[in-house]
């Protein structure tokens, strides 16, 4: 949820520079739209949905967790001409890299999980399984792979928001965030255009 | 006057399909950052 306050964000930016610029809001036109719902679908069960999250397997939430990310690749690749769309494609493959070597989960270190759940009773988590019905797994620093590319960043302790988040999920928001600025521009071909000194009327 | 109507039936369904398209494109990007980030929060915890 928290990336999506991001894409809140950037979408009124760029909302208010094609208001102030008087430019079209314009957004490129996007292949394969349906394989994103696919893709998402593991995720919805595994994951998001409290009715299947809950009694979902442990085992299996690895497969669910890779099969949509592998798809989500497949789908950024479509779109990889796209503005921006490179910086949407290096988030999500530092993830999943860190992801595949990690067992098929996002590590997170035991350190971030007391951080983020203080008053969680003792036998809540533990160190080497599945955080809950989350896409993560506790795993101290030494023991995980690629540490660096995990959830080992979180926001301040005066932020009415807590979270952990990965390099990968930095670059997914800044890539979105981007995008939705830079819409705002106006067209593509306007704006070349203007860059070679003729305006396209 | 028919062609005024022309031009508002066009500018209108022009705007709508730009409209829908700057709405299913932000779905998507939406969606896409959500299935692809795998940010820790509170409440993906408990059951």
């Amino acid at each position: 949820m928290i990336l999506l306050y991001g894409v809140a964000a950037g979408l009124a930016a760029g909302l208010a520079r094609a208001l102030i610029t008087r430019r079209p809001y314009a957004v490129p036109e996007l292949r394969w739209p349906g394989l994103l719902l696919v893709a998402f679908l593991p995720q919805l069960v595994a994951f998001n949905l409290p009715v299947t999250r809950a009694s979902f397997p442990d085992q299996l939430a690895p497969f669910a967790l890779v099969s949509s990310q592998v798809l989500l690749l497949v789908w950024v690749l479509a779109n990889i001409k796209k503005p921006v769309f490179w910086l949407l494609a290096l988030g999500l493959i530092l993830n999943l890299v860190v992801i595949l070597a990690n067992g098929g989960l996002m590590p997170i270190q035991p350190e971030m999980v007391m951080h983020l759940y203080p008053d969680a009773p003792p036998d809540a988590w533990s160190v080497g399984e599945r955080l809950g019905v989350g896409k993560d797994i506790v795993l101290p620093a030494r023991q995980t792979r690629l540490w660096f590319l995990s959830d080992r960043f979180t926001l301040p302790d005066w932020s009415p928001y807590q979270f952990a988040f990965s390099l990968g999920d930095v670059l997914l928001a800044v890539g979105a965030v981007w995008i939705l600025w830079r819409a705002g521009a106006g067209p593509d071909d306007e704006r070349e255009g203007n860059r070679h000194g003729t305006k396209v009327e | 006057m028919n062609k005024l109507s022309q031009h508002v039936v066009l500018a209108s369904g022009k705007m709508n399909s730009q409209t829908v398209r700057v709405i299913l494109f932000v779905l998507s990007l939406g969606l896409f950052v959500i299935a692809a980030g795998a940010p820790e929060c509170p409440g993906g915890f408990g059951g």
